[in-house]
């Protein structure tokens, strides 16, 4: 076992440490290097504060005693965090908008900066928190205890007194150093916040050691150890009940309420964004710190040299296995555990104690006197001396009660004091209805009511409630019995205690709310606190019409910030006035910006004070400021509409914008076509014409004129034929015509197309191949399909031309298809031409094609599209032949394939 | 055609909203999943695996919220534009 002195030496050198990577972290800070110091890792670890030595050592003896109702502690914190789009988000921005130095003040300045509040809210802190603080002098003398057994004064001696009291100079001597810096809250601690994370991860790495010892050296793994779970013991087989369901409410609670928490999670916050790996990185880590409780309480039972006492089986299960290196590490878990938690209660304590109870003394002394005094020094000295206050108190409370026998209980009864807060917060920030009357009454009452009910019982009859009172009533009044309400006591008294707080907190401050009526600062920091989303604390109109002589205001920033940063503030709002030098004007505007100024130094109640102390409390009604408040949101309503206005607006222009588009392309697509008919028109117009002239002028031998005539016939009936095509195609394409669409016989229709062109072949000399076609049954029109047909075969005799002329006809089934592929054996047609035939009035080179392919392929293309099927050209099959057009068709029977 | 601009950017929006919709519902299920009524269910001397089922519930839907969050904060924080310092 490592020595009493060895003990000492590490922690001293341990604290050393601390002090030196806190002050490397300060200057690093001031040189402006900020680098990961803010970082979202750093701002997670440092919310790790919410694991104690409660935590650390109580964890494992409540485990130990209760199963796994210690996890409702953590459940609580989780719940919060995972959910911090809804509630911590909006706590950070009102924050950051208010510049908010700690939870009171949160409280006063929503409230219409009341100073009453803030202390109230400040007192009963301290009340919930210097039991918490004895608890972590008292884990942390219990654990150098465990170190000496050899010596022969039990607990409680006079070398744990001095311990405890060698702790609390030393950490009051940390939190001075590195908390209290600048009076200005808002300007972080980077030393302290890197201390904590650096003593967040010293907690994780012990106990998941001795976690890890446990289960894979001591046991064979999780299901050994479980194995050795003593029989009925600890291991609740119904442990969900109305406990749990409390203590992960008052856990859910504490992470908001508790001084501490508040202090880290959103006064240290840098950046919303954080909170998005803190949402859920937090969890991960008080996940991974509850993982080995259980084993650990279970090693601590089963191992007789661990001890009796539960909330000590962290260190005595080493020591029992004589794992002295795994004890001294576990050992400074546990003390990193208590340190970090007292340095940022202290810290968070001294600023509520110094903004809401010393300065608003201080300044009812001074009176107008205090224009003269610096402002600064006293805010410095108050907090300094609240720090050591306060570490003095959990002293003397310590050596009062002796240490309790369980450190849970008074964790619990810490958090519940604290949640008396959260109704006050919750409908501070959600809604606008909430008074200071409500939220002062409801507080003071569920706080009186958990000092009766909880508080006071804890000391067991010692202190102020009798035993008599205890047990039977102030009086002998059963009804008022502290624990059972109407001889009630739900089986719990935290379950009572809570039940009966919060609801008489939470119906007053509703109640008393409703009957009440708001005064002017209330109603704006309401609109204010609620609607931060939408509505800044900047907008124009929107403060009391306060105004000042800039001098006087410059004079009061001054003594509270200090002369540089004054200067700075009042130059910008100079600048923005549009004044190059000089001070700002003075408008309402600059007495509230100032207001916001110094509220981040001295809290919002004092720093209202003091700016109305000048420039009196302002001419605006309730009325006027609900009138503006309207107004304001009357814009905000009307710029919603008008960007949803100008949103569908951009919508429907660009729908039209569209729709402008295909039509230009089809009015091109329509003059490209007219040309084109104009000039497919033209050509044998102008034959017709000029052999009429000639006619006209007679004198010609009768056979040539008759010959004239012919050529003007032939050209009339092509004009025909074409002007025909131009209104097919006009029909097929506006989609007006009706296709007869029935099951036709395919030998049929090729049957009528072949007999409509053999004249043509027979003219030209081609030879047609045609299979015996089978008794394939396509879905199709009759007419269009053969027209089709006789299109393709009389393209293929006139622009066939192979020597000798020869026309394939070849038939295909395949799948719910048929194709007819009709082959010339001409010069066939370039792959660039083949999808160009397709087109209205396609002219392909000379070689291929005399002239124009006129509308007929087009005609044939819409019709087969229109029949579900399609035609195209295949590529060349072989050298021999020409032009092969493939038309697919939907077939219905099987075909018999006919090769 | 690819979408217009107020296209993407009504898409976007939705999108937005959904993922907040999932932020907020969250804890929501948390509490569901951890309280009275659903959590007696896996209450008991049950075992799994040779681990008692009240701890491996426990534990497991703790570990499904975290990752849950996790995802759930990256999307988020993919269409939510910085905010930095005071």
């Amino acid at each position: 076992m490592p020595s009493i002195d060895t003990l000492i030496g590490v922690c001293i050198g341990y604290v050393a440490f601390l002090f030196a990577v806190a002050f490397w972290a300060e200057r690093r800070a001031r040189r402006g290097d900020f680098g990961w110091l803010r970082s979202p890792l750093v701002y997670t670890l440092s919310i790790s504060v919410y694991c104690t030595a409660w935590t650390y050592y109580g964890a494992v003896g409540s485990a130990a005693r209760d199963g796994i109702e210690f996890v409702a502690i953590y459940l609580g914190p989780t719940l919060v965090f995972v959910g911090w789009w809804f509630v911590l988000r909006k706590l950070v921005r009102i924050a950051r908008d208010q510049r908010t130095t700690s939870i009171a003040d949160l409280i006063s300045s929503r409230y219409g900066k009341s100073p009453l509040l803030g202390v109230v809210a400040t007192l009963i802190l301290i009340v919930a928190a210097t039991p918490y603080i004895a608890l972590q002098l008292q884990s942390l003398t219990v654990s150098f205890d465990v170190f000496r057994t050899d010596v022969e004064d039990g607990p409680g001696t006079s070398f744990n007194d001095v311990t405890a009291l060698w702790m609390t100079i030393g950490l009051a001597a940390f939190a001075i150093l590195f908390g209290t810096r600048n009076a200005d809250v808002n300007e972080r601690h980077y030393g302290v916040i890197t201390a904590i994370a650096f003593e967040a991860i010293v907690k994780l790495v012990a106990l998941t050691s001795v976690g890890l010892y446990v289960v894979f050296a001591l046991a064979d793994g999780p299901a050994d150890i479980f194995a050795r779970l003593p029989e009925g013991k600890f291991l609740d087989p119904e442990p969900f009940d109305a406990r749990w369901a409390t203590l992960v409410f008052l856990s859910a609670t504490a992470v908001i309420c508790l001084p501490r928490m508040f202090h880290v999670t959103v006064v240290e916050n840098v950046n919303e964004r954080h909170l998005a790996t803190a949402g859920w990185a937090f969890p991960l880590y008080i996940f991974a710190i509850s993982l080995f409780v259980l084993p650990i309480a279970i090693a601590g039972q089963s191992l007789s040299a661990a001890g009796d006492n539960p909330d000590l089986f962290v260190l005595t299960v080493p020591l029992a296995e004589g794992q002295n290196l795994l004890a001294l590490v576990a050992f400074l878990g546990g003390f990193s555990a208590a340190t970090s938690m007292v340095i940022v209660t202290a810290i968070a304590l001294s600023t509520m104690v110094s903004n809401h109870i010393v300065l608003p003394i201080w300044l009812r002394i001074q009176g107008r006197r205090a224009q003269g005094a610096d402002v600064r020094w006293v805010v410095l000295i108050a907090r300094r001396l609240s720090i050591a206050g306060g570490m003095l108190l959990g002293y003397v409370y310590y050596r009062l009660t002796g240490g309790t026998d369980s450190l849970a209980a008074i964790g619990l009864i810490a958090f519940a004091g604290a949640a008396q807060l959260l109704p006050a917060i919750i409908a501070g920030i959600y809604w606008q209805g909430a008074t200071r009357l409500g939220a002062l009454v409801g507080i003071v009452s569920g706080f009186a009511l958990w000092a009766y009910t909880l508080f006071l019982p804890s000391f067991e009859g010692a202190f102020i409630l009798s035993p008599e009172v205890l047990a039977n009533g102030p009086s002998g009044i059963g009804w008022l019995t502290p624990q059972a309400f109407f001889g009630r006591d739900f089986g719990d008294p935290l379950v009572h205690s809570m039940f009966w707080s919060l609801s008489a907190n939470t119906a007053l401050l509703v109640v008393i709310s409703i009957l009440g009526r708001p005064g002017v600062m209330e109603a704006l920091q309401a609109r204010l606190f609620v609607d931060v989303f939408s509505v800044t604390a900047n907008r124009p109109g929107l403060s009391l019409q306060r105004t000042a002589k800039s001098e006087e205001l410059f004079e009061l920033a001054q003594k509270i910030l200090g002369i540089e940063r004054a200067g700075r503030i009042f130059d910008q709002i100079a600048r923005a006035q549009g004044k190059p030098f000089g001070l700002p004007d003075p408008e309402p505007n600059l007495t509230s910006r100032l207001e916001r100024e110094l509220t981040g130094a001295i809290g919002a109640a004092s720093a209202h004070a003091m700016v109305s102390q000048i420039s009196g409390q302002g001419a605006v009604s309730v009325d006027e400021l609900l009138r503006m408040a309207d107004e304001t949101a009357q814009i905000v309503e009307y710029t919603h509409q008008l960007e949803e206005k100008s949103r569908a607006l951009t919508e429907t222009a660009s729908q039209l914008r569209r729709a402008n588009d295909q039509l230009r392309a089809m009015g091109q697509q329509k003059d490209a076509f007219l040309s084109q008919v104009s000039h497919e028109l033209r050509t044998p117009m102008t034959a017709i014409r000029s052999f009429a002239d000639i006619l006209r002028a007679g004198d010609l031998p009768p056979e040539q004129a008759q010959r004239f005539v012919s050529v003007i016939h032939s050209e009339s009936e092509r004009l025909t034929r074409l002007l025909d095509e131009i209104l097919d195609m006009g029909v097929l394409e506006s989609g007006r015509v009706s296709l007869h669409v029935e099951d036709v016989a395919l030998s049929d229709v090729l049957a009528h197309a072949i007999a409509a062109t053999e004249a043509l072949m027979t003219q030209s000399g081609v030879t047609l191949k045609a299979p015996p076609v089978g008794s394939a049954t396509v879905r199709a029109d009759f007419d269009r399909l053969s027209q089709v047909f006789i299109n393709v075969l009389s393209n293929a005799v006139k622009y066939g031309r192979g020597d000798p002329p020869r026309i394939d006809i070849h038939i295909e089934a395949r799948g719910a298809w048929v194709h007819v592929d009709i082959t010339d054996n001409g010069p066939g047609i370039a792959p660039r031409f083949r999808e160009q035939v397709f087109e209205k009035f396609a002219r392909l080179g000379e070689s291929t094609l005399a002239g124009s392919a006129g509308l007929g392929l087009s005609i044939s293309r819409e019709i087969m599209r229109r029949l579900g099927g399609d035609i195209v050209i295949l590529p060349r099959q072989t050298a021999q032949s020409g032009a092969t057009f493939r038309i697919t068709l939907q077939r219905v029977a099987t075909l018999r394939a006919a090769e | 055609m690819s979408a217009s601009p107020t296209e993407r950017n009504g898409a976007r929006v939705r999108r937005r909203r959904r993922r907040q919709d999932g932020a907020v519902l969250l804890p929501i299920i948390g509490v569901i999943a951890l309280m009275p009524p659903v959590a007696p269910f896996f209450g008991g001397d049950r075992q799994i695996a040779g681990l008692p089922l009240q701890v491996v519930y426990v534990f497991g839907v703790w570990l499904l919220l975290i990752l849950a969050a996790r995802r759930v904060a990256r999307l988020l924080m993919q269409d939510e534009p910085g905010r930095d310092g005071r």
